[in-house]
């Protein structure tokens, strides 16, 4: 008969501990999970890992702290009775400290509504949100693999004496290394009964010690990254480039293609390629191209493959990059050094640590094993925010004032005032998302902090701080936004047909919105088929900079809690549909109904009708080095051009000259739109088909209908 | 609307950026408005008359009423396809086809991409419609591209005087020059006139010291006969094969005219590139 501890490991450790710290709490918890999460090792396994056959009803993840999942609760209550009493205590116990809860219930009922928790007149309206997430990071590993459990025991006991006084911190993080020795002790023990030698021979070294060679390194990258809890790999070839050369070609793609079968069942996220270096080298070494295969290979949707690119790239990267891009799973997603590195040093990031970049999750932008970026703080919805200001302050859909009172229409003299008060309901919005986020963060830092991760993270062991807390060496905040695209075109036309030219006046402008332009022909007719932004048109792009410039120059004087700054970047993941559905009508065209809004930074989905490169000229204008958290450019080619040599070709020359021109990422979709359209009608058919959404790539099948519209309307590249 | 040319306009359809098909790299093609050959099978239908012309798009037609106000003639015989009516169409149903353009409000357009022209190697082709009808617009918009460094490429059908070549030569660094097949009388049959000048001028290009890429429309059931015959004629020059395709469908409805050859077989890949490889020059 199992024990409650045995099959209850976190929580029974987290409420017994000796000392009332939710850190070293936390830790006990990870300890006594690694003495009694089933391994998954046999004769044959390639790869020992964790068996998650039997999940935990209450554990600890890195990016929702401490939670219960009730439905394995209720499945162990049926599963063991004789343990139920103990399991309903357990849940009393634990169910008040779940951070995510704690987040929800900090918030006062206008932020409730603010976010989409309250409906709206029935609706599910969202203008903004604020941190529910406890942040992606990417732990060191290289420091990891070269140090072991017993170097980073070292860096420990210095910590300790630089800080007096601090012990329980440090005892915190000693006993998150004890479990994953003890892991190791039990892999090696479990390795050596099924009679695995080569995992026994592994886990007789590592996690105390450095491994030896490729196949060591990867299996110790796994056991901690798994333990961890699955999220991203970081700058994969760049850590294991000690380790590159220990093994044969054949050998790497052996063990590549093992660890890729454990990323698609684990939705890992991102895995980061290449990159220069502050003195302009680019890093590249055989496991570059190595990835880009395999990744051809199998064609998963996950993990979300990153290339960094500078001017250094060599060629044969970016034609193994465009062939993977071929197959359509939209990865590598292409970022910039050029672009990247500086914006971060505008932070305060030194040039040595600019450079050792890499993503997060979807594709935000965190300094490899250095920092917390604050993924995902919140996100503001610009395009709501103009829905707000042409109803002084209420929402245009529902009429609930969530915004604040900027002045009616007829308050407005010239273009000038109008866009003053949208900015104004943007600084108001933005606040709102800022304080929401700081109430999680600090609520994250007080009750969810990770040992484990502040000893992978540089900077935390040296200040005696929890990465949740201001440990790591940079701790900036990250706010997305939505519909930059819709927002520029609806100013734009609201400029031209009400303050240039008055063929109408804002009141009819708002009037015809409020009717959802039913009764509205021509003015429908003269606001849609306005310029747009994303055709290289001067008055309308300069329009786009002032937005930008305006957004995320204002969340740059805000401050997090945990000693950095607020950076802005747009990456709207599967989010536009359901921040367009919410918006409501917009003088750019846009309709009630119409779940459509800018799913990157680039133009509204269709509007772009000079090509790409009048698209990307428009794009390269906008501010891009502001945007440090990500700023995500959507293309979408056809299968026909891109299975072509000439396509791959023109592709790369587009990447290259809009990054000259200043841009500062690229996804890329190639699809056939006949096949999406089909998808939607016949979704067995298409299990395999796999999009780039905002910052990622997904299965088009499972992606709402908002969302499936929106990719299917984005001008495709075909010629 | 004075559709003259005078040399320093000219009557366009279309300026298109990005296009990878017509010459090297990513390149801004320029789209003249007004051919001389009629070819049954053309995919640019719009290019053909000089002037600009009406595209009706039935689908968007909400039968408002609002064009007929303006013009009495729309929706009836007497219609000349003007195209003045699209200024009054809020649906798009009307749409203007062709416009014209000054030397130097196009050379800005193609001034916008000069970057991408740059990575790439890329430059800007002067296509159709026949583009060397308004020899002396394209000899103007040449020399400035020369100019300046940028790449230039003419696609034509080459159904003009010799002189004209001669003019453009010296700021052409590569002619996109079409034959659709060496038989006279069907080429009569497919694209109304004969191919004696054509082929003419395709022998004295041949001559002269500049880089000439032929490229032959592919149309299986019509013209597909004449590769054999096209590419003794090319010789030790290149030859491209340019497989049919009827995408241009919906511009054939919108111009309310007939597409002779919608039926006919499309190409696929394997069949232009078993095809490439029975000819040494044929560069597909």
């Amino acid at each position: 008969m199992k024990k409650i501890y045995e099959t209850e490991p976190f929580a029974c450790a987290y409420l017994n501990s000796e000392i009332d710290d939710a850190e070293y709490r936390i830790a006990c918890g990870m300890r006594e999970t690694a003495r009694f999460i089933p391994l998954e090792i046999e004769k044959n396994t390639f790869f020992a890992g964790i068996d998650r056959t039997e999940p935990f009803a209450f554990y600890y993840k890195f990016g929702r702290g401490i939670f219960e999942e009730s439905e394995v609760f209720e499945q162990k209550i049926k599963k063991f009775p004789y343990l139920a009493e103990e399991l309903k205590e357990l849940y009393e116990a634990i169910h008040p400290l779940n951070t995510v809860n704690m987040v929800n219930d900090s918030f006062t009922e206008h932020e409730k509504k603010l976010c989409a928790q309250i409906p709206l007149d029935g609706k599910d309206i969202k203008t903004c949100w604020g941190g529910t997430w406890g942040g992606h990071s990417n732990p060191d590993y290289r420091m990891l693999l070269r140090l072991g459990t017993n170097g980073l025991r070292e860096r420990i006991a210095v910590g300790r004496k630089m800080n007096c006084g601090n012990d329980i911190f440090y005892d915190s993080l000693s006993i998150a290394l004890d479990a994953l020795d003890i892991l190791g002790e039990r892999a090696f023990e479990q390795a050596k009964k099924c009679g695995n030698e080569r995992l026994a021979r592994a886990f007789s070294v590592i996690p105390k010690n450095s491994p030896r060679d490729f196949f060591e390194a990867c299996q110790m990258f796994k056991i901690v990254f798994e333990f961890d809890g699955i999220d991203s790999p970081g700058r994969f070839d760049y850590f294991m480039d000690d380790y590159c050369k220990t093994a044969s070609h054949d050998e790497r793609m052996e063990c590549l293609r093992e660890l890729w079968q454990f990323f698609k069942a684990t939705r890992t996220w991102n895995l980061c390629l290449g990159g220069s270096d502050e003195k302009g080298n680019y890093f590249t070494n055989p496991l570059t191209y190595e990835v880009l295969e395999v990744a051809r290979e199998y064609k998963y949707d996950t993990p979300n493959i990153t290339l960094r690119v500078s001017n250094n790239t060599p060629e044969d990267v970016w034609k193994s990059a465009a062939q993977t891009l071929a197959t359509g799973i939209g990865m590598p997603a292409i970022y910039n050094d050029e672009c990247v590195c500086p914006a971060l040093e505008e932070l305060g990031i030194k040039p040595v640590d600019s450079h050792n970049y890499c993503m997060n999750g979807c594709n935000q932008i965190d300094i490899f094993g250095k920092s917390h970026m604050g993924l995902e703080d919140g996100e503001v919805c610009l395009a709501k925010c103009l829905d707000l200001t042409l109803h002084n302050g209420k929402c245009g859909l529902s009429g609930e004032m969530l915004g604040i009172e900027t002045g009616d229409a007829e308050s407005f003299e010239s273009y000038e005032e109008f866009f003053a008060a949208y900015k104004k309901q943007v600084e108001y919005i933005t606040d709102c998302a800022l304080k929401m986020s700081e109430k999680a963060q600090r609520i994250y830092a007080e009750f969810a902090p990770n040992p484990l991760r502040s000893n992978l993270i540089i900077g935390c062991v040296e200040s005696g701080l929890d990465y949740k807390n201001g440990g790591p060496v940079y701790n900036h905040g990250q706010i997305l936004t939505e519909g930059i695209a819709d927002t520029v075109d609806s100013l734009a036309a609201v400029k031209h047909f009400v303050y240039d030219t008055g063929k109408y006046t804002l009141r009819q402008v708002i009037d015809a919105l409020d009717r959802n332009f039913v009764g509205y022909d021509e003015l429908f007719s003269d606001l849609s088929r306005y310029k747009k932004f994303g055709n290289d048109i001067p008055e309308v792009d300069e329009i786009c900079t002032a937005v930008i410039e305006h957004f995320y120059g204002y969340l740059h004087t805000k401050r997090t809690f945990r000693g950095g700054i607020y950076g802005g970047g747009c990456s709207t993941f599967g989010r536009a549909a359901h921040y367009g559905g919410g918006t409501g009508a917009l003088p750019n065209g846009k309709k009630k109904e119409s779940d459509l809004l800018a799913d990157s930074i680039g133009a509204v989905p269709g509007c772009d009708t000079n090509g790409p490169t009048a698209l990307l000229n428009s794009v390269a204008k906008e501010p891009q080095h502001l945007a440090v958290s990500g700023n995500v450019m959507q293309l979408k080619f056809t299968k026909d051009l891109f299975k072509q040599e000439k396509g791959q070709a023109g592709f790369i020359a587009l990447a290259k000259t809009y990054f000259k021109k200043g841009g500062q990422q690229l996804s890329v979709s190639v699809v056939s739109t006949d096949e999406l359209r089909d998808a939607q009608i016949h979704p067995e058919l298409h299990g395999d088909l796999i999009v780039r959404v905002g910052g990622y790539s997904d299965y088009f099948v499972r992606l709402s209908k908002g969302l499936q519209n929106n990719i299917i309307a984005r001008t495709e590249i075909a010629l | 609307m004075n559709m003259k040319n005078d040399g320093n306009t000219a009557s366009l359809f279309n300026i298109q950026r990005y296009s990878l098909h017509d010459g090297p790299g990513i390149r801004t093609t320029v789209f003249f408005k007004g051919c001389n050959l009629h070819c049954i099978w053309c995919h640019n239908p719009e290019s053909q008359k000089s002037t600009t012309e009406l595209m009706f798009y039935g689908n968007r037609c909400v039968k408002c009423g609002k064009c007929l106000d303006y013009c009495e003639k729309a929706f009836t015989e007497k219609c000349t396809r003007c195209g003045r009516c699209s200024s009054v169409c809020l649906y798009g149903a009307r749409e203007k086809c062709g416009d014209m353009y000054t030397v130097d409000s196009v050379f800005a357009k193609i001034c916008d991409d000069i970057d991408y022209y740059e990575v790439s190697d890329g430059g800007v082709t002067l296509s159709g419609g026949e583009p060397l009808l308004q020899a002396d617009f394209v000899t103007e918009l040449l020399k400035k591209c020369n100019e300046h460094g940028i790449h230039t490429a003419v696609e034509t059908a080459g159904n003009v005087p010799f002189d004209v070549f001669e003019k453009i030569m010296p700021y052409t660094n590569l002619f996109l020059y079409d034959i659709k097949c060496i038989d006279e009388k069907m080429h009569i049959r497919f694209t109304g006139v004969s191919n004696s000048i054509i082929l003419k001028n395709a022998e004295k290009l041949k001559k002269c010291r500049c880089d000439v890429l032929f490229r032959m429309p592919v149309i299986p059931g019509f013209n597909d006969g004449q590769v054999d015959a096209v590419s003794e004629f090319v010789g030790c020059g290149k030859l491209e094969l340019m497989p049919y395709h009827n995408m241009c469908s919906a511009k054939y409805v919108a111009l309310e005219r007939k597409f002779e050859t919608e039926k006919a077989k499309i190409p696929d890949e394997e069949y232009i590139k078993e095809l490439a490889k029975s000819y040494a020059n044929v560069i597909n």
